[in-house]
């Protein structure tokens, strides 16, 4: 068996020479997994930072949270991880696979409807026939709606809850099923509303209905960060990072 | 009564062209591959479109393009035996035959066993078609053919490929299935020996017309071409043919040879010479109404009592002589010898 | 000289197959080595592992049953008549093969979505498709009829026009020729269609979430279900994806085994060649 274990190791080192995937100096690319909710405030980051040092290739994926985090445990290649939910960067820390997590930014949650839609109020969403959207409850936008919804009420989110007609993988999943209408409303970040623009309603829960959504970037330590991979982590999480996401309507963490 | 077959239509190399009636009995329709023949039983049975032409059948048209009709194969009586038998092979004898016998699936059933066990395969009747042999094959090809109980047989190459022994039992099944039918058989075929063991007429055909067509006598005894006379077989060499005194006619070949012959021609001629005709001698007998041509053998070969052999006159020349005299003359190749036929043997053909 | 390289040949072709076997079966064998039995039977004791195959397997068996009868006779068609436009029928067929699940999922809301082009008579019927189990069922066919169609259309193909002809001459209705005759001839090559269907149905992801989304019980197939518990349980969803491989795996050989497409007679050229390498 070692001799087969030993050529399968040989064809795909020829594989990654052939792809170029490790060039030996130790200088690859820095990859930010982040929450799908940050694709546009991280993307712009990533690209403004190899303007400003195009000795560093930024790249940067975009899935749930906990998609991203389940890569992480699965000891695939990503430097720095950005999670729309503080107690998840906390539970990868608590593994020994990052830093400490550093708050970046934060949001809200809001109800969006298209304009034919018969919810016009959060109170409409239990109403019975109406579809709703939401996250499924291991991605943060999932399980701050489930949140939300039970501060609003605990008979209200068991209707509510009944109304749902898909549990999203991801919040970018959410904001297509509303902006093509395949769904009455969907409960998504309020910087996501924002991109459908003028095609949906937006209703905000109201303050004391709102869970606490922040934002942690944290630097994945197993295996050892390259030095790249530290500078992204340090600009992204300081003063000129920040700029990006207060920029676009996040809140500030 | 009968088939009358009109076609006019192009073919890739060249244009089908024939008018013939097939009142009764079988006709064969002979030519090298390529003539056209296959697709004459194609467009009889409605599996070809004819650009222009008319096929009827008992005062019944099949095919009539100046009247726009052109009927499916399916209401075309015919029972069809294709070159390569085209057996269902997933169904067993008895369904394969029973595919073209009308009435109840009981009626269907018996029908069939009974054309099984005509063609001497009753046995064999549940085996499925690919596990029969070539010539169990080939009898319930031809028990299927009779299913719907057609009114005119079509044949395709029907001795095609098989060995001498399994001949003379196919030529006899294929008698059965012609008794069968109440009206006339068409086959086509490039030999012209199958011809002749199966039709009573023959129709020979080139490049998409019938050149001749007579019984495998008339086409012997005079061919209506150089094509035809070696098609049926013959020897055949140009020359210029002038009259001699005493009636005769000499054909003087281009090496200076100088054949004779009991027909009368003038100018380019072919002069065809069955190979049976010519006898060989070690020296020449006399005899003006004899040909006597020196020759040089080329080739010898021997099949049970009869042996051919190839002659260079200079002109190409094939004797077939009993095996018996073949030994007598202890023919060599590059030996010589003397070709010997009567004037009457020598045939002569319009050139051209 | 000819002899070593008849030799060297021969190997390369032996270490081709070898290292093709050994790359497709490296990660289905590893999702066994880490989940062991107790993980799959603890995986199919999950009530969301039960529901997920349960639409899985449902929507599959519809989704067959609609690209069988109706993607078999289309499939005929293409295979023994000529019309004009033909090529840009098949190709345009066969366009699904080559899409990209999340156009195909973008396509279907396009064409049945509310705001789709066929939005308005559907809802004008009552009718919502997005998200529902009838949307899983779509995405299926969408994305696996193409391949059953172009494989019954070869399947077809291959079978001797002259025995329609023979069908014909006998006076047998193209009805009875393609039931009794075309049907059975080219079932080997229909089941293999199948096969192909049936698998890229019980695997199709991209195109199911983004049209029928996911909601366990309704919509939420083996696939969706690997994947939401991916993000949280590894083990969970190895345990997950070994039963998807088990049933795939099982409904494809019975496939296979009922439309004869396993079997020494399907192969003589190898037996054949098997015969002289041993020598």
């Amino acid at each position: 068996m070692r001799w087969l274990a030993g050529a399968v190791l040989l064809g795909l080192s020829l594989v990654s020479a052939g792809c170029g995937a490790s060039d030996g100096a130790g200088r690859g690319p820095v990859v930010v997994g982040g929450a799908a909710s940050l694709a546009e405030p991280l993307s712009a980051f990533a690209e403004e930072y190899e303007l400003r040092h195009p000795e560093t290739d930024v790249q940067v994926e975009f899935a749930g949270s906990d998609a991203i985090a389940a890569k992480i445990r699965q000891g695939v290649g990503i430097d720095v991880f950005v999670s729309a939910s503080v107690e998840l960067a906390e539970a990868l820390h608590g593994e020994g696979l990052t830093a400490p997590p550093v708050s970046i930014a934060g949001n809200t949650l809001v109800v969006a409807a298209p304009h034919d839609s018969p919810v016009e109020a959060i109170d409409d969403l239990d109403d019975p026939g109406v579809r709703l959207a939401i996250g499924n409850p291991h991605v943060p936008v999932g399980a701050y709606a489930r949140i939300a919804l039970s501060l609003v009420g605990d008979a209200f989110a068991i209707r509510a809850m009944e109304n749902v007609r898909t549990n999203e993988l991801d919040a970018r999943g959410i904001v297509g099923k509303v902006s093509q209408g395949a769904v009455d409303a969907g409960v998504m970040y309020r910087t996501d509303a924002a991109g459908l623009g003028s095609a949906v309603l937006v209703v905000p829960f109201a303050p004391e209905d709102q869970p606490a959504i922040r934002y942690a970037a944290a630097l994945v330590t197993d295996p050892r960060p390259s030095l790249d991979a530290g500078e992204v982590m340090d600009e992204l999480t300081g003063d000129s990072g920040r700029r990006f996401f207060g920029n676009r309507g996040f809140t500030a963490p | 009564m009968g088939l009358s077959v009109r076609l006019d239509t192009p073919l890739p190399a060249f244009a089908l062209r024939i008018d013939e009636r097939v009142d009764h009995g079988v006709v064969a329709v002979v030519g090298p591959s390529g003539a056209g023949k296959s697709s004459v039983l194609e467009m009889i049975a409605g599996l070809r479109r004819a650009a222009s032409g008319a096929v009827v059948n008992d005062g019944e048209a099949w095919l009539d393009t100046d009247r726009g009709i052109n009927r499916p194969p399916q209401t075309r009586r015919v029972g069809y035996l294709f070159q390569d038998l085209a057996l269902f092979p997933h169904l067993s004898a008895l369904e394969n035959v029973a595919w073209g016998v009308p009435g109840s699936r009981r009626q269907r059933r018996a029908r069939a066993m009974e054309l099984l066990e005509r063609f001497g395969t009753g046995a064999l009747s549940a085996r499925r078609a690919d596990r029969l042999s070539g010539g169990e094959r080939r009898r319930v090809a031809l028990a299927r053919a009779l299913g719907r109980d057609p009114q005119v047989l079509l044949l395709d190459e029907p001795l095609g490929g098989l060995d001498a022994a399994s001949r003379r039992t196919a030529i006899d099944e294929l008698g059965t299935a012609v008794d069968a039918v109440s009206g006339p058989t068409l086959l086509v075929t490039h030999d012209f020996a199958d011809a002749v063991d199966l039709a009573d007429e023959v129709a020979v055909m080139e490049q998409g017309r019938i050149v001749q067509r007579g019984t495998p006598y008339e086409l012997g005894a005079s061919p209506a071409s150089r094509f035809v006379a070696s098609l049926v077989g013959a020897n055949t060499v140009t020359g210029h043919a002038a009259r001699r005194p005493d009636g005769l006619t000499a054909v003087r070949l281009s090496s200076g040879t100088e054949l004779v012959s009991a027909d009368p021609g003038a100018g380019e001629v072919v002069a065809s010479i069955f190979p049976a005709d010519i006898a060989l001698a070690r020296e020449g007998p006399g005899g003006s109404a004899l040909n006597a041509v020196a020759a040089t053998v080329t080739g010898v070969a021997t099949l049970g009592p009869r042996t051919r052999v190839g002659l260079r006159v200079p002109e190409a020349l094939i004797a077939e002589i009993t095996t018996v005299s073949a030994r007598r003359l202890d023919l060599r190749v590059g030996g010589p010898v003397t070709a010997v036929w009567k004037a009457t043997a020598t045939v002569l053909v319009a050139a051209g | 000289m000819s002899r070593y390289r008849e030799a060297a040949f021969a190997t390369a072709l032996v270490v081709a197959l070898s290292a093709t076997l050994l790359f497709l079966l490296l990660p289905v064998v590893a999702i066994f080595t880490q989940a062991g039995p107790g993980e799959l039977i603890g995986s199919l004791a999950r009530p969301e592992a039960r529901d997920a195959l349960e639409v899985s397997l449902r929507s599959a068996a519809i989704a067959m049953a609609i690209i069988l009868t109706v993607g078999t006779p289309a499939a005929y068609l293409l295979a023994t008549r000529n019309f004009p436009g033909r090529e840009l029928v098949i190709t345009a067929i066969e366009l699904p093969i080559v899409l990209p699940p999340a156009v195909a999922g973008i396509g279907l809301l396009a064409a049945f979505g509310p705001r789709g082009a066929l939005g308005e008579p559907l809802s004008s019927l009552g009718l919502s498709i997005p998200l529902t189990s009838t949307a899983v069922v779509l995405a299926m066919v969408f994305v696996s009829a193409p391949l059953h169609v172009r494989q019954a259309q070869a399947a077809f193909a291959a079978v001797d026009p002259r025995l329609r002809q023979a069908s014909h001459t006998l006076g047998a209705t193209e009805f009875r020729w393609f039931t009794r005759a075309a049907l059975p001839l080219a079932t080997p090559g229909l089941g293999a269609g199948a096969t192909l269907a049936l698998g890229r149905s019980l695997g199709e992801f991209g195109a199911t979430l983004m049209f029928a989304g996911s909601l366990q019980g309704v919509t939420q197939t083996l696939p969706l279900a690997i994947f939401e518990t991916f993000t949280t349980d590894f083990t969970a969803a190895l345990g997950l994806g070994a039963l998807l491989v088990a049933v795939s795996g099982a409904l494809l050989l019975t496939v296979k085994l009922l439309g004869g497409g396993i079997g020494p007679q399907r192969a003589p050229g190898y037996a054949a060649a098997g015969v002289r390498a041993a020598d």
